[in-house]
């Protein structure tokens, strides 16, 4: 919804340090001439229309065609290239780690290189009509092949025998379908996107993408989606320019968090929401509110009570209200940029359905009412050769009960602070090169499980 | 395990090393300081438009007057003319700008506007689409399209920001 | 780099409408639905950061009943039916409904009414194992006592009537492979601990 750049224009005029930290509420000057929702413009009753005939005169042959099928297609809002309405492309990656732990517990973190395709991202868009555009993004993946049930924590192993080859084994993936979404635009101001989306919030979970962000591996507090990923239901956004700032929103209601995305279990429904402000004066700078609320359920089982006639409830393993909010900043100029965000997120469990929690040493119990609360800062460089950039990231995550417990189930997230550092070279927009280093301690953990890590990634867009 | 670690910084730098290549070649500027007229078709009735609003346009953010969306027309990536543009209107080089068209597509907002082979076959579209712009250098105009003021300044007005 | 760019305008003053979206961030910021002085439910009290039910009540799914109380009674400790699944029953005083006619004993002494002829726990309530071992099979009622806190044998008043001092909470001890309920699995810990006998744990803190 963004539009966000590496701009390379030199200040225009430098700004204090007190206007810096009210840049969401700065615009530029309007124009003098009669200002309209999407700018600065100036307009005076249409000339009369002049003769095209001299002019297209002067078009080859193959251009006069080609002018004819471009005034032929609908002008949508982002035209769609020569072709085909439909565009395929998408993004993958590989990665390559390696852990140094003083210790592991059983086989995390793991000693040996790890060589992985992470993600086999398609992209499918489509503008339908003016207006109207629809957009699907599927990641094929080896899961669940090699995962771990997290219900009976055995192994999942898919292993047949391929009809197609002499019935020799071969293991077969899955796709996790990212989203899939109708958008209806009105206005630059108003549009409505209706399905499977990315929740509009912070930097990171749009910019989602391996090519697009600038580390291999995400912050560790957007993994744990104190705001969900994604949503499935109805979105309102929009934008509008005022003088040099852009203003911008994001409204969200959907089926809220849940493992199931096609049901809502808890007939409950969840509302979110972001602000954001983009000036171009200072390069660009960008700085967002996001919140989100609704209650989050898993259901276990239904239990039968007896009786004459007996009685089916649900049992809740984990329910909970949750209320959590966000902000981000985000700052380019002249190669420099500037990212961090910061989350924190309430929960507030229903009776009876708390969350179960064990591990070593540790009495087993329930995970009582938190906020876990989670940030991450980088900073960056992009240097004027081979577009190598440099970059620091530094990220801490507490998740807000049992501090210092190491637990395996239930309660399996960890308080964490992380420092990384590396490189990221685009030779080509299409591909990003990525070498980092990183620190990771457990504050508070029983157990020292402080592991330094090596990964490079090779992310590239199709 | 330092010298295993030491190696595989190694192995990984030189692969690294070998995967980069020489600094992409720009294509070759304009060699004279020269304004680009951002135009719309002669009928329209736009006569000014801030900077800020081409760039919002040429980024790929929907913005309309009179009821009409804009629709933007551009030049191949390697055009001089569309990289004159790209570092003049968005502050873009030409990595910068073909990483940002990949990003913006990652995050699912949206394509890049259309390219057209010609400055001529442009100026042809945005006589004839309602909503189109694009830009041309100042001595390919024709009455069939005209050229809008940015920031109220004329394209040759020498404070005109759209010049290389 | 354009070299000609016109200098920017002084920038305008914050609007009305910043400022409401400055107050609003901060104002919603805020608000809490986490109440600091009562974060776990009634029936449980914080302890070591995690929630844990009260002396005298007892784990049962994901929150706390009387521990005195059968599991097969309802959360809110209402009595079972008489002469229904867990009904109380001795040699005098037998089980009456024809759906639940076999007085078993549970490992605590506690006798209870249950039903029979199952071929597995899919035959029986929920939380219910079937015991195929006897001349008849009947569905064994789940374990009570079990996940309570306890610093010795004394708490443990249920079937958990083992109170390990590793994990500090009451355990069904002696148990068989097969023998302990739905999600729970037989542990030999003896074996990190001598003297300590076979126990039912909750699978999932068993590591692979």
């Amino acid at each position: 919804m963004t539009g966000r750049s590496t701009p390379t224009i030199p200040a225009r005029r430098p700004v204090n340090a007190a206007l810096l930290l009210l840049l969401s509420c700065l615009t530029g000057r309007a124009s003098a001439q009669a200002p309209d929702a999407d700018g600065t413009l100036t307009m005076t009753e249409p000339a009369a229309p002049t003769p095209a005939v001299e002019a297209t005169n002067t078009l080859s042959a193959s251009e006069q065609t080609e002018l004819a099928a471009l005034l032929a297609q609908p002008a949508t809002i982002v035209p769609a290239s020569d072709g085909p309405s439909l565009h395929l492309y998408g993004f993958g990656d590989m990665l390559v780690m390696k852990s140094f732990p003083k210790r592991s517990i059983g086989v995390f973190p793991p000693k040996s290189v790890i060589m992985a395709v992470g993600n086999v991202n398609l992209y499918a868009a489509a503008d339908l009509t003016h207006g109207l555009s629809s957009l699907l993004e599927v990641r094929f993946t080896y899961l669940p092949n090699g995962s771990i049930d997290p219900n009976s924590f055995e192994p999942v192993n898919t292993t047949v025998f391929d009809y197609a080859d002499w019935n020799r084994p071969t293991q077969w993936g899955g796709i996790v379908l990212e989203r899939f979404h109708l958008d209806y635009s009105y206005s630059g101001l108003l549009n409505l996107r209706l399905g499977q989306f990315l929740t509009p919030y912070g930097i990171w979970n749009v910019d989602h993408g391996s090519p697009t962000v600038i580390p291999p591996i995400k912050p560790y507090v957007i993994g744990e989606q104190l705001l969900p990923t994604r949503q499935t239901g109805f979105q309102l956004f929009g934008s509008t320019l005022l003088g040099e700032t852009t203003l911008g929103y994001a409204l969200t209601l959907s089926n809220g968090r849940g493992d199931i995305q096609y049901l809502d279990i808890d007939q409950n429904k969840a509302l979110g929401f972001r602000l954001y402000a983009s000036y171009g004066g200072l390069g660009e700078l960008i700085a967002g509110f996001s919140g989100y609320t609704g209650i989050s359920s898993r259901e276990q089982r239904y239990e039968i009570a007896p009786g004459n006639p007996p009685t089916i409830h649900s049992a809740w393993e984990d329910s909970f209200r949750e209320l959590a909010f966000g902000g981000d900043l985000l700052w380019e100029w002249r190669g420099f940029r500037f990212q961090a965000e910061l989350i924190a997120a309430q929960r507030k469990y229903r009776d009876a359905s708390r969350k179960l929690a064990s591990g070593f040493g540790t009495r087993a119990g329930f995970l009582p009412d938190h906020v876990a609360w989670g940030t991450y800062a980088l900073v960056a460089y992009r240097l004027p050769w081979f577009n190598v950039m440099p970059f620091f990231v530094v990220e801490h995550f507490d998740r807000g009960y049992a501090r210092g417990q190491l637990l395996v189930f239930g309660g399996n997230t960890v308080n964490l602070l992380a420092v990384r550092g590396g490189l990221n070279v685009r030779p080509v927009p299409q591909l990003a090169l990525k070498l980092q280093y990183s620190h990771i301690w457990f504050p508070g953990s029983v157990l020292d499980l402080a592991a330094p890590n090596l990964s490079f990634q090779a992310a590239w867009a199709f | 395990m330092r010298a295993s670690r030491s190696s595989f910084v190694v192995s990984i730098a030189l692969l690294v090393a070998a995967l980069l290549g020489p600094p992409e070649r720009t294509a070759a500027a304009p060699t004279s300081p020269t304004p680009l007229a951002v135009i719309v078709g002669a009928s329209s009735r736009v006569q000014e438009l801030s900077h800020a609003l081409v760039r919002r346009i040429f980024l790929g953010e929907q913005a309309a007057a009179d009821g009409v969306t804009f629709v933007p027309f551009n030049y191949a990536p390697s055009d001089p003319l569309r990289i004159a543009f790209d570092l003049a209107a968005l502050g873009f080089s030409p990595d910068a700008a073909g990483r940002y068209w990949v990003d913006r597509r990652i995050r699912g907002q949206g394509l890049p506007p259309r390219t057209v082979p010609s400055a001529t076959l442009l100026r042809a579209v945005i006589a004839r689409l309602p909503g189109a712009i694009g830009y041309l250098p100042p001595s390919m105009l024709t009455p069939e399209v005209r050229a809008v003021r940015i920031d109220g300044l004329p394209h040759d007005d020498p404070d005109y920001p759209l010049a290389d | 780099m354009p070299s000609s760019l016109r200098r920017a305008p002084r920038p305008a003053p914050p609007t009305r409408g910043c400022v409401a979206i400055m107050v609003l961030a901060v104002g919603l910021a805020g608000a809490c639905i986490v109440d600091d002085d009562a974060r776990c439910s009634p029936k449980q009290f914080l302890d070591d950061g995690l929630c844990r039910c009260i002396e005298g009540t007892m784990q049962v799914g994901n929150g706390c009943v009387a521990s005195v109380l059968d599991a097969s009674m309802d959360a809110d400790g209402g009595a079972a039916p008489e002469g229904g699944l867990g009904a109380t029953c001795s040699a005098e005083a037998p089980c009456t409904s024809p759906a639940y006619p076999s007085c078993q004993v549970a490992p605590s002494g506690a006798h209870y009414c249950t039903s029979t002829g199952c071929t597995g726990a899919s035959d029986c309530p929920s939380g219910h194992a079937c015991v195929t071992t006897g001349a008849t099979s009947y569905c064994r009622r789940p374990y009570t006592g079990q996940g309570i806190p306890c610093e010795s044998t004394a708490t443990c008043t249920g079937d958990a009537r083992f109170c390990s001092s590793f994990l500090r909470t009451c355990l069904v001890p002696d148990c068989t492979e097969g023998s302990c309920d739905p999600g729970y699995t037989c542990f030999a810990a003896g074996e990190f601990m001598p003297g300590t006998p076979n126990v039912c744990v909750k699978s999932e803190i068993l590591s692979r």
